[in-house]
């Protein structure tokens, strides 16, 4: 462990420079994106696509969240100095310099366009970059210290990765890629929330309203809930209208009971004032959990009933 | 509780109201009839007539649609909209294409009409899926998929629609239409009951 060997050393002082940006991309939030983004090239396609428009797809894709990532810890690096969670991030810890935070974001963003736009198509690249300005001026500088439904409108921006990975097969938009950005965009109220509800202190302090930091816990979950059923709801409905068959009705419904009962017992605990920040967490790691296996069951079943 | 704004959290029906206008908004500009609209403004569904529509020939040359080759005036017709990228169709097209070239070969009139509509696709793809898998039946060019899913509704690829002589639809298939599938309708459309 503490060997001081001259390889580790160099190798130790090259991540120590490479790894401030990867963190400013949010490489996490970027493998949420990509977990949507295949399955629904899948079924766009109703088979497997080539593995080169994949790849280029999912990079064009990463570039493009990454940039707006970085954007966003570019433009919020003074809350984020206030809050516990993201103190550790590279523009307040020092490692990078906002500057160089802010042209690292914008050459990424401008790869992603050209990137996609060469080799996709040029729909996929404006609707990638699209969702990154939606992020920064929408969510990021007017909502997100303004609105308690700050994440609910913001949570378009997310969602729209399923319409890139749609018309990089297509080269067009239907009702099924709507509908599926309908999913996420229901799915991250509740989503975001939950996480909310652990860090509530932590925006308190930096005076961002984000619901439960503003609210009451029983409003909270309660609202929880009704995205919770909402959820539901657009996810059988993406079974008929994609005419999918029973691997993904059946997937979508069990999967979402469970998310209405965890739901359900969050709100339940908030009204007798026991509901914890642990509790909150286990719904957020359930909710991620949710969203890739309801992809991978609509890959699944596309794969089964066109193979 | 602490912390408590002066912003206080809007109704949760503001919110739902707002997803359902934009998802409805959404939708309703994406399904815009770019072509002539259906004529009863709802998706074709198995009995109704099909849509009207005519489109520019794949190669150039006289425009594909119905009624023209078939589909109305007295022959079937099987709608096969597919492109170049779609998975299934790349094993579907070719062995339609097959039984197509069978039957028409010496300039015989093949008793059902084939035509494709080739959605959404740039035409130099179009044109080398089409070599490929030698495709003689007329293919119609629906570049801005204002067949496929404004007439038509549909949202992915293949789809098939099964016409009968006087027009009205017999069958809708989402995915692959197999060989044995187009048989099937095909000895059922020649005897009409």
């Amino acid at each position: 462990m503490a060997s001081e060997a001259p390889a580790l050393g160099v190798t130790r002082a090259r991540w120590s420079r490479v790894g401030p940006y990867v963190a400013l991309t949010k490489p996490r939030i970027i493998e949420l994106l990509l977990v949507t983004t295949l399955p629904t090239m899948i079924v766009a396609k109703r088979g497997v696509p080539p593995v080169w428009l994949m790849a280029a797809t999912l990079i064009g894709g990463a570039l493009a969240a990454g940039g707006a990532n970085a954007i966003n810890m570019y433009v919020d690096r003074d809350i984020d100095r206030l809050m516990h969670r993201t103190r550790k991030r590279p523009l307040v810890t020092g490692a990078v310099t906002p500057r160089a935070a802010l042209t690292f974001a914008i050459t990424l963003e401008v790869l992603a366009f050209a990137e996609l736009w060469g080799l996709v198509n040029l729909l996929s690249a404006v609707l990638a970059v699209s969702a990154t300005l939606f992020y920064v001026f929408v969510y990021t500088m007017w909502l997100k210290r303004r609105s308690t439904q700050n994440i609910v409108i913001g949570g378009a921006a997310g969602a729209v990765p399923v319409l890139v990975g749609w018309a990089a097969v297509t080269d067009t938009l239907t009702w099924t890629p709507v509908v599926l950005f309908a999913i996420i965009f229901i799915w991250t109220p509740p989503h975001f929330w939950a996480l909310a509800v652990r860090y509530r202190e932590d925006y308190q302090a930096a005076s961002v309203p984000m619901l439960p930091a503003v609210a009451s816990l029983v409003r909270t979950t309660s609202e929880i809930v009704l995205y919770t059923v909402a959820l539901v709801a657009v996810s059988l409905l993406f079974s008929a209208v994609a005419h999918m068959g029973l691997v993904y009705t059946v997937s979508a419904a069990v999967l979402g009971a469970v998310f209405l009962v965890m739901a359900a017992q969050l709100w339940r605990l908030a009204r007798v004032d026991r509901a914890t920040g642990r509790e909150a967490m286990r719904l957020f790691g359930y909710s991620i959990t949710y969203l890739t296996l309801l992809f991978v069951a609509m890959a699944a079943d596309t794969l089964i009933r066109y193979h | 509780m602490p912390g408590v704004s002066p912003r206080r959290p809007r109704p949760i029906f503001l919110v739902v109201g707002l997803v359902v206008a934009a998802v409805l908004g959404v939708g309703l500009f994406l399904t815009r009839p770019g072509g002539s609209p259906s004529p009863n403004g709802s998706a074709p569904r198995v009995g109704s007539r099909v849509p009207a529509f005519s489109l520019p020939r794949l190669g150039g040359g006289s425009s594909v649609g119905v009624p023209g080759e078939g589909g109305g005036g007295g022959r079937p017709a099987v709608l096969v909209f597919f492109a170049s990228w779609c998975g299934p169709c790349q094993s579907e097209i070719p062995a339609l294409a097959s039984i197509y070239r069978t039957q028409s070969a010496g300039g015989a009139t093949p008793k059902v009409a084939l035509i494709g509509i080739d959605g959404s696709d740039p035409t130099h793809n179009a044109l080398a899926f089409v070599h490929t898998d030698g495709v003689t039946f007329p293919v119609g060019v629906d570049a801005d998929y204002s067949v496929t899913q404004g007439l038509f509704a549909f949202t992915g690829l293949p789809e098939s629609v099964v016409v009968r002589g006087d027009g009205t639809i017999a069958h809708i298939t989402y995915g692959a239409l197999s060989t044995s599938q187009f048989w099937a309708w095909e000895r059922r459309l020649a005897t009409p009951t």
